[in-house]
């Protein structure tokens, strides 16, 4: 036997190289913060002190209230939707599978910005409501935490869907046609096997929306923080931006302690699932047939979904196109100087370039690091691998202004003082979306068998040789669909940048942001709402592409 | 209709999309029996199966359970699947993850409002329960039981309403060579201690012809043949049957009376001495099982050993006639080395068709498939090589090529 083949089993160089710098890069960057983090809210008469501080317990209510509130809408709206649309003969199919999508390529930022625009009190539709009706008062009140929940509820429903339709989809149909066959009615087969069924899945799906919920910045901070209703994300926003250290690390802790709850409930029903394993060979699901009620239903859905998925954006995509905010939506207002003005006022054209760089960079990063760090969980028996899987995961539950409050704890000491220039921006969004890169990356990864890595080896090729000429060809597609998606996520992401930025390294979510705050120019930012969501539909477009499955993962 | 017909199917068909998977097939299974349908993978037996069940709608035809139409094309009856007595064991069981054994089996009962009171349920589950011998594994999950287990569950959950037809999708075939043994013997132990009719979908040859009372074959969609198991293993009347249920060896082959004993010869001239053939002198496919040719060692013989292989209970041999080449199945104790003269004659031969030898020929030698021009443009078929074989294959009746007569 040659002696390199024998070698093998063990490290040789190359790897153990990669080996080292990808796990001391993900201590560095992963835990390293979020252990200052917990550091800096200690002792724990500091939480004693937090809790009694009554403005955080309302904080925490109110996080509490509108997850809650999300999760239920989005549920129940999303799992009805993908049982009508995968388990039965609902005409209009493919119209209602785009306005899901549609709705799924909005961020929910964007689409809050839209209400306002119809809902809010100089908005269109309320101003027209108010001429029609005589009344001098707005009949409803958008900056309401009930607004955040209409609004991210709304927005969360593609999740939900695709939670449900994967249960349902993997469901194995000789469980429907045995309980069929046993003289149960599609009916009793529904409710008795079907549903049961699908439960665990859709209930993870629950949580996964749930955990969305108290993770949000941009909405509660657009619509309810102006009226003092603040949640945990955004008291945690003010709290730096009183300097209160100690608020802001015992509140990110202990967010950071509901999300993994969370998470983990999520992962725990999902494996659970497991058991409603796949069919074993390509059969037909079981098709529940609606009856007359078909087109009554198909066409509600499309309405509604008109309304709530195309509505927001046929408002931003024409008020994007107005002379000035609040003239009245006929042709002689409409121009294209908006779309003119990002690109040559300063701080917006800079913002644009910032933010692909930022994005850029970061999805660069996390592909590469993610690509390492799937290799060695998935690929070697490395000791600690699971420890490696679990730290490059755990910023997914990390929201948005914890991961940003832990870059600024953990890059302000002299020795590393990275705050205040655009490197703390690179390296958060490296770190918010490393698990992203990790998933797409691994599950492609785990698609391929090692007898191919195998078989390379035996020809005599060196392990850095083999990754290089077999394996990463092989995985290649999985990896660019991870940069594009850490890319997306990235380029119109709010809190973090919102919170590291200083000035010369805005973003476009900082300047969504503020334009928005500062009350002026939603003419312009609408504009750079429609480049948002016109690069996120290219961009998934991509992505499907690349994984093979078109429109993404709906 | 004939009065011991608990099932009867006319003219059934079904395509999916431009695919014909089951084409005008008729056939009854009589009441009280245990019939298999026989079948390679992808003839269409599970979807005539679940055409049955009503799982599947047919394109046309008429389904008859009993006198009852449970499907006819014109005018338009089906009767839903959990609506037909039908009980059916699935392939891969169905079985309910989140259901115990007990409910299981009571969810049946429970399904069928107002035939089944109350009170009756618990004693029809246990009943039924010790029939297929899982008492004391009524609170078990799906997961906590094996194989065999987990199969008679599924098998008590079709029996609890007592069905009129019971259907089986290849129950056996998830289980290994042991209990798949010990499972047929039971399973036919159970259709003889219960009057039920029971229609038993199967490819493999072996287990079909080891419990099943009668037999249908199917390829390609249709009917080849339907039988007691002897008749279809001594007497195919297609080659397909012939090779598929006796793995026998096909010859084509001019049969001759010499001397009053009959041999057959083949087209290369080769002549094989055979018994048991009572046929003038004639042109046609002959089928000859591997254990129905006997050897004996001559070093003068042109026939030669090309290869062997040991079974444990026997030796296979594979003998060159000419040009064809023979599988024997000989006894343990005659051993021929490879390159070794022997002498062949044959036990037993069936006939396998009366038609001309044009369809013969391919079906040996598998020359081009699209050579009958008289067959109008057909459907599109399952499976690329099947197809082929499917355009020269013998209808179950036997004519089909009149045009080369």
């Amino acid at each position: 036997m040659h002696p390199r083949h024998r070698r093998m089993g063990f490290q040789i160089n190359g790897r153990r190289i990669t080996l080292v710098v990808a796990i001391s890069g993900v201590l560095i960057l992963v835990a390293y913060p979020l252990v200052q983090l917990v550091h800096k809210s200690f002792p724990l008469s500091n939480y004693v002190q937090q809790l009694q501080n009554p403005q955080n317990m309302r904080a925490l209510w109110n996080t509490l209230y509108i997850s809650a509130g999300i999760t239920l809408l989005a549920t129940s709206l999303g799992s009805i939707l993908a049982f009508l649309m995968i388990r039965t003969d609902l005409p209009l199919k493919r119209t209602i599978r785009s306005g899901v999508y549609l709705l799924f390529l909005t961020p929910a930022y964007i689409s809050g910005m839209a209400w306002i625009q119809l809902f809010g009190r100089a908005g269109y539709v309320t101003r027209w409501f108010r001429i029609t009706m005589g009344l001098t008062q707005t009949p409803w009140d958008v900056y309401t935490l009930e607004g955040v929940i209409l609004v991210m509820g709304l927005n969360m429903i593609p999740m939900a869907y695709m939670a449900t339709a994967n249960a349902l989809r993997h469901a194995d149909p000789t469980r429907e046609e045995a309980s069929i066959m046993s003289g149960a009615t599609p009916i009793r087969t529904f409710f008795s096997i079907t549903l049961p069924l699908a439960l665990p899945g859709i209930i993870a799906g629950a949580f996964l929306v749930f955990v969305h919920g108290i993770s949000g910045f941009g909405v509660p901070a657009m619509l309810a923080m102006p009226t003092g209703h603040l949640v945990l994300t955004t008291q945690i926003y003010s709290a730096l931006g009183h300097y209160d250290v100690r608020m802001a690390c015992a509140l990110s802790v202990g967010l950071v302690i509901m999300t993994s709850i969370a998470l983990w409930a999520h992962n725990v029903l999902l494996r659970r699932n497991r058991f409603a394993s796949m069919p074993q060979n390509e059969q037909t699901l079981l098709t529940y047939r609606m009856g007359a009620l078909r087109w009554p239903i198909a066409l509600i859905l499309t309405a509604c979904l008109a309304l709530v998925a195309l509505g927001p954006l046929v408002m931003i995509g024409l008020s994007s196109l107005l002379r000035a905010w609040g003239l009245p939506l006929i042709g002689s207002n409409l121009t294209l100087a908006n779309y003119r003005a990002i690109f040559e006022t300063s701080v917006s054209a800079r913002a644009l370039r910032n933010s692909f760089l930022f994005a850029f960079g970061g999805a660069s990063c996390s592909a590469l690091l993610g690509l390492v760090v799937s290799y060695i969980v998935h690929r070697t028996r490395l000791r600690g691998r699971q420890l490696l899987d679990v730290l490059a995961s755990a910023p997914l539950a990390v929201p948005g202004p914890v991961v940003a409050a832990s870059m600024i704890f953990a890059w302000s000491v002299p020795a590393l003082r990275l705050y205040n220039t655009p490197w703390i921006i690179l390296i958060a969004y490296t770190v918010a979306f490393l698990p992203y890169a990790v998933r797409t990356t691994a599950s492609v990864l785990k698609a391929m068998p090692l007898s191919g890595e195998e078989a390379g080896w035996m020809s005599g090729r060196s392990w850095a040789s083999v990754f290089a000429g077999i394996v990463f060809p092989v995985i290649r597609r999985g990896v660019w669909a991870g940069w594009m998606l850490v890319f997306l996520m990235a380029f119109r992401e709010i809190p973090i940048s919102t919170m590291l930025y200083t000035k010369g390294t805005e973003t476009v979510g900082v300047l969504m942001f503020i334009l928005k705050t500062e009350s002026g120019g939603l003419e312009v930012v609408s504009a750079v709402a429609v480049v948002v969501v016109v690069l996120t539909a290219i961009g998934q477009a991509v992505v499907g592409r690349l994984v093979g499955i078109r429109k993404g993962i709906l | 209709m004939n009065r011991n017909d608990a099932l009867r199917l006319e003219n059934a068909t079904k395509s999916f999309e431009d695919l014909v998977v089951v084409q005008h097939v008729n056939t009854t299974v009589e009441q009280g029996t245990l019939t298999a349908l026989l079948g390679p993978s992808g003839c269409g037996k599970t979807t005539l199966l679940r055409m049955i069940a009503g799982l599947e709608t047919p394109d046309e035809g008429t389904i008859w359970l009993n006198e009852q139409p449970l499907f006819q094309d014109r005018p338009r009856i089906h009767v839903p699947p959990h609506r037909r007595a039908i009980g059916m064991v699935f392939q891969d069981y169905g079985l309910w993850p989140h259901m115990t054994v007990e409910r299981t089996v009571a969810y049946p009962l429970r399904a069928t409002k107002g035939r089944h009171r109350r009170g009756r349920v618990p004693s029809a589950v246990h009943e039924v329960l010790s029939q297929v011998r899982l008492s004391g594994l009524e609170n078990r999950l799906p997961h906590q039981l094996s194989g065999g287990e987990r199969q008679r569950v599924a098998l008590a959950r079709a029996l609890v309403r007592h069905p009129e037809l019971l259907l089986l999708d290849e129950p056996l075939s998830n289980l290994d060579a042991q209990l798949r043994k010990r499972m047929r013997s039971e399973l036919r132990h159970l259709v003889q201690a219960t009057p039920i009719t029971v229609l038993h979908v199967t490819h493999d040859q072996a287990e079909a012809l080891a419990i099943s009372d009668q037999m249908i074959v199917m390829s390609s969609g249709q009917i080849e043949q339907t039988g007691a198991p002897e008749t279809l293993y001594e007497s195919p009347r297609t080659a397909f049957v012939a090779q598929f249920v006796g793995d026998a060896n096909l010859l084509s082959a001019h049969a001759e009376h010499v001397d009053g004993a009959t041999r057959l010869r083949l087209p290369d001239g080769s002549v094989l001495a055979c018994a048991g053939l009572d046929v003038g002198p004639v042109e046609d496919v002959y089928g000859v099982h591997p254990h129905d040719v006997s050897l004996e060692a001559s070093s003068s013989s042109s026939n030669v050993i090309v290869d062997r292989h040991y079974m444990g209970d026997s030796w296979h041999y594979d003998v060159r006639v000419g040009d064809t080449t023979l599988r024997v199945q000989a006894p343990i104790r005659e051993i021929y080395d490879i390159g070794s003269g022997v002498h062949l004659s044959l036990r037993h031969v069936s006939r396998v068709r009366s038609s001309t030898t044009e369809t013969e020929t391919h079906l040996l030698t598998r020359p081009n498939p699209r050579q009958q021009s008289s067959e109008p443009p057909r459907k599109r078929r399952i499976g690329g090589r099947r197809r082929s074989r499917r355009h020269d294959r013998i209808r179950p009746n036997g004519y089909r090529n009149q045009s080369s007569d």
